[in-house]
């Protein structure tokens, strides 16, 4: 077989040539951030979101993971980590694909048909099942709050490795540390 | 990939007939049909019929390849592999009619069983070689490596390959390849030397300037030696004069005493301590003010051991033990005074030449320099103190609780109270006065309050003496009176432990807290609800107002940096520090334009804050942090910061307090704090931390407290 970074580079470079704005993460080619737009027509429309996209070793044989950075309210994206449903991607990946289709078909194929049947937010799939209305003004809410401009281009902050100072916890009269401000 | 347009054949046969003539692969005369016609047509027994047919139907012979490559030389697009994305290598074609490289749709088909193209069911039994199609990308990659190569290649190849030259050709080549080689040579000879030749010009250039810098340097040593030269004669002639006088006078002991005094600091003529206008100034002045300094420098008491008592007018020319450990002092911090000379020195200099306006004020008393004055009190406080002296030792009295840290000590507005706060949630008041003066075993606080959670921060009320605010875990700031000891304002609005308050000196209603839920809230004591709130991003360790402005307070925070505000516009800092590397624990305002913070970075660092500097002023022109304190150890806890407008006190998780100069990064003076109980403070004595300092304004008194809930008194000394 031919270089394997081959494709993932041309993947890449086509991505990038669509006007589609990318940011690497590090020079590896594994992950990058790509701003993505809500797909006209659906509810997301007018939001903007950081989608991170990590190519694994197995790629093209094994779908890329989508995560999205900022908040979003679907049925098939886990609310706080922001990952998207691997089977349901891998269901309907092939080697053929590349990223400008994961953004161009799939994510908003995505977006307008959520799959409820292998949720990852539950609360959304039933929302969506049982009163359709106040889905989709949620789905509006979280996309006002959180999947604006700004949003988007703040950089990423590492929470985790701020250390926080912190004084007696327990009864041990030794000052604690605690590792992480949201614990 | 389905492109059976017949049309495309035709125009590559006029390119394929062309190229036959550089690649060496002879034309194919099996009738071959144009690739983009193969990759779609089925290699099996199907595609053999169809290619008959294409034969049959155009009669069109491809010469060689037939592939339409584009003018750039990359290869046409359909025969790449749509799962590598490379020229098709071990081409195998599917049931389905689709070809890929052999080794990406077997790895493929290890993982599921489809056709990437079409989808359709596949293994890899339906897999089978596509032999026509292997041969026609073998051909194209030949022609691609020919049509690639570069002349030089083109020639090598001909060579090799053997092609008809005459002699007369080779000598001709020959010739020109000798020309050409000798021309390069030369060039690159050119080229070295004059990269020699720019590196010696660059490198005598670097030096001249260090010269002149060294020299001006030296101009401005010799300057200062003779102002201070001609000082010391002035103060001679002065001493003569007075003790002429003196002499004149009856013989009385106050004035022995006195002139001996004088002597005593005479000897320290090029050390000396800090003089106020004495130069034009009547005698009278300048007796009481040497007396004044001589009590300040040696403050509580404390007694000069070194004083000769009696009138011995030959002590005058002897230095004093004081003087030469102070002269020690000097040369063991010897570079970082040099440094802190020459950067006064020149930057005075170079002010010089932008203010003309303040020619007057140029040359000062004494013919000293601005920069050499400057120096001079740096120099004379810096060797002044050079320990830390302990006038009184108190235990947070409760050998009950385990759980004894104080965390914040602080005095009153006029320094007759402290008070001190902890985890044992209490704030214990006590007279300063008594705690020095009477020395008893255990103190007792002259007001003590119970509070319903651990306190992390105390601030006392800059205008109204027994107002104190306090901070606690839960979140909560309240406002107690010392004298009814009750709570007067309780103000819950943070979410999380609130770690810093602190009271507005200007405004002394308002006072201002920062808390874990990233918010910084103002409050003013005649009302309930919150005056302003900041959110920021991360948590905030300390908050402190400006002593000069109530609008303006600086925000020490978990990312690091410092956020400087302008009460009237919070949605952005009017500047952020950046330097540390950890979060920043505390900050403190020397005066209104030097801001001092401690980080968990184990340093302290001294930035400038220009009120009326906008966030655009290039910082690598004004660069805002002065300076970085390290001597201590502060990895982890809070330790205390406290600031008066010459040093800087800090703790240190050595169970040690530092003091710094303002001017100097290394550690004026440390106190270790022993325990005194030495059977369980072996293997404990490492974990203890000095929790809370506190300076008693603008004296070189303090106070220091640690996490076993000693507080001692500490004062500098000489």
């Amino acid at each position: 077989m031919s270089s394997p970074s081959k494709r993932r580079e041309m993947d890449l470079m086509k991505l990038m040539m669509s006007d589609y704005k990318v940011e690497m993460i590090n020079d590896g080619m594994q992950e990058f951030y790509v701003h993505f737009h809500g797909p006209n027509e659906s509810l997301y429309q007018g939001g903007v979101w950081k989608i991170r996209v990590e190519l694994p070793d197995a790629y093209p044989y094994k779908s890329p993971s989508i995560g999205f950075v900022n908040k979003i309210y679907h049925p098939n994206v886990d609310e706080m980590s922001g990952s998207v449903c691997l089977d349901v991607i891998n269901q309907t990946w092939s080697p053929m694909f590349d990223l400008v289709n994961v953004f161009e078909v799939f994510l908003p194929q995505l977006l307008l048909y959520p799959n409820p049947s292998d949720p990852l937010n539950g609360e959304a799939a039933a929302l969506m099942m049982r009163d359709r209305s106040s889905y989709e003004q949620r789905v509006k809410e979280y996309c006002e709050k959180y999947a604006k401009p700004v949003d988007v281009d703040a950089p990423p902050d590492d929470n985790s490795s701020d250390e926080e100072l912190s004084e007696d916890d327990s009864e041990s009269s030794d000052e604690a540390l605690a590792g992480n401000p949201d614990p | 990939m389905a492109d059976f347009s017949v049309g495309a054949l035709v125009p590559s046969v006029v390119k394929a007939e062309a190229r036959d003539a550089i690649s060496s692969g002879p034309a194919a005369a099996t009738g071959a049909v144009s690739s983009s016609e193969t990759t779609n047509a089925a290699g099996g027994a199907a595609a053999a019929v169809e290619a008959g047919a294409m034969e049959a139907t155009g009669g069109v012979v491809r010469g060689g390849v037939g592939v339409s490559v584009s003018a750039d030389g990359r290869c046409d697009r359909d025969l790449l592999c749509p799962i590598c994305m490379c020229m098709i290598k071990d081409a195998f074609l599917t049931s389905c009619g689709h070809s890929f490289c052999y080794m990406c749709i077997v790895t493929h088909l290890n993982n599921k069983n489809d056709c990437p193209s079409c989808g359709h069911y596949l293994t890899s039994s339906q897999l089978y070689p596509n032999f026509l199609l292997n041969k026609l990308l073998k051909k194209t990659s030949v022609q691609q490596i020919a049509k690639n190569a570069s002349p030089v290649e083109h020639l090598r190849m001909a060579l090799q390959q053997g092609c008809e030259m005459s002699v007369k050709d080779l000598e001709g080549l020959l010739y020109l390849l000798a020309e050409k080689k000798r021309k390069m040579e030369q060039e690159e000879a050119e080229t070295n030397m004059q990269i020699l030749l720019d590196f010696l010009h660059c490198l005598r250039k670097q030096k001249l300037d260090e010269l002149n810098e060294v020299q001006t340097d030296l101009q401005y040593i010799k300057e200062d030696i003779n102002a201070v030269e001609r000082h010391r004669i002035e103060l001679y002639r002065a001493r003569e004069r007075y003790s002429v006088k003196l002499r004149m006078v009856m013989d009385d002991p106050v004035a022995n005493k006195l002139q001996t005094s004088i002597m005593d600091k005479n000897n320290n003529v090029l050390v000396s301590s800090a003089r106020s206008a004495y130069g034009g100034a009547g005698f009278g002045n300048f007796q009481t003010k040497k007396i004044e300094m001589k009590s300040r420098g040696s403050s509580l008491g404390h007694q000069r051991k070194d004083v000769p008592t009696g009138s011995d007018p030959h002590q005058s020319f002897t230095q004093s033990g004081l003087a030469v450990a102070r002269k020690r002092r000097v040369h063991h911090q010897f570079s970082e005074l040099q440094d802190c000379y020459l950067q006064r020195r020149r930057h005075g200099a170079s002010h010089i030449s932008n203010q003309e306006d303040r020619d007057v004020n140029l040359i000062r008393r004494e013919g000293y320099s601005a920069g050499l004055e400057d120096f001079q009190s740096v120099l004379t406080t810096f060797t002044r103190y050079s320990r830390l002296r302990v006038i009184a030792e108190l235990r947070h009295g409760d050998l009950f609780h385990s759980a004894n840290i104080v965390s914040s000590i602080e005095f009153d507005r006029d320094d007759e109270l402290f008070a001190t706060a902890g985890v044992s949630k209490r704030i214990k008041v006590f007279e300063f006065s008594t705690v020095v003066n009477e020395p008893a075993d255990v103190h007792c606080p002259v007001v003590e309050m119970s509070t319903r959670s651990k306190l992390s921060c105390l601030s006392w009320n800059k205008y109204t003496k027994n107002i104190i605010a306090s901070s606690d875990y839960e979140g909560i700031v309240t406002v107690w009176d010392v004298t009814t000891r009750q709570s007067i304002r309780e103000y819950e609005e943070h979410e999380k432990r609130a770690w810093s308050v602190d009271f507005s000196r200007t405004e002394p209603s308002m006072l201002v807290s920062g808390s874990d839920d990233c918010k910084v809230k103002g409050w003013c004591t005649n009302q309930e609800d919150s005056v302003f709130n900041i959110d920021m991003k991360a948590n905030i360790c300390c908050v402190k107002y400006n002593p000069g402005s109530s609008i303006h307070v600086a925000v020490g925070s978990a990312d690091h940096h410092i956020h400087y505000y302008d009460l009237r516009n919070t949605s952005m800092p009017l500047h952020i520090f950046r330097g540390h590397r950890k979060a920043v624990s505390y900050v403190k305002f020397l005066s209104s334009n030097e801001l001092a913070s401690a980080s968990t970075d184990s340093t302290l660092r001294l930035w400038d804050v220009k009120e009326n500097c906008p966030e655009s002023i290039n910082e690598t022109l004004y660069p805002a942090q002065v300076r970085t304190f390290k001597g201590h150890t502060n990895e982890k806890n809070f330790v205390g910061l406290t600031v008066n407008n010459e040093y800087l006190a800090c703790g240190s998780e050595t169970n040690e307090v530092f003091v710094y100069h303002k001017a100097i990064s290394k550690p004026a003076a440390w106190h270790k704090f022993g325990s005194s109980d030495m059977d369980d403070a072996e293997d404990d004595a490492a974990s203890y931390f000095i929790s809370a300092v506190c300076w008693k304004s603008d004296s070189p008194t303090m106070l220091a407290a640690n996490s076993q809930g000693t507080i001692k008194v500490l004062v500098l000394a000489a």
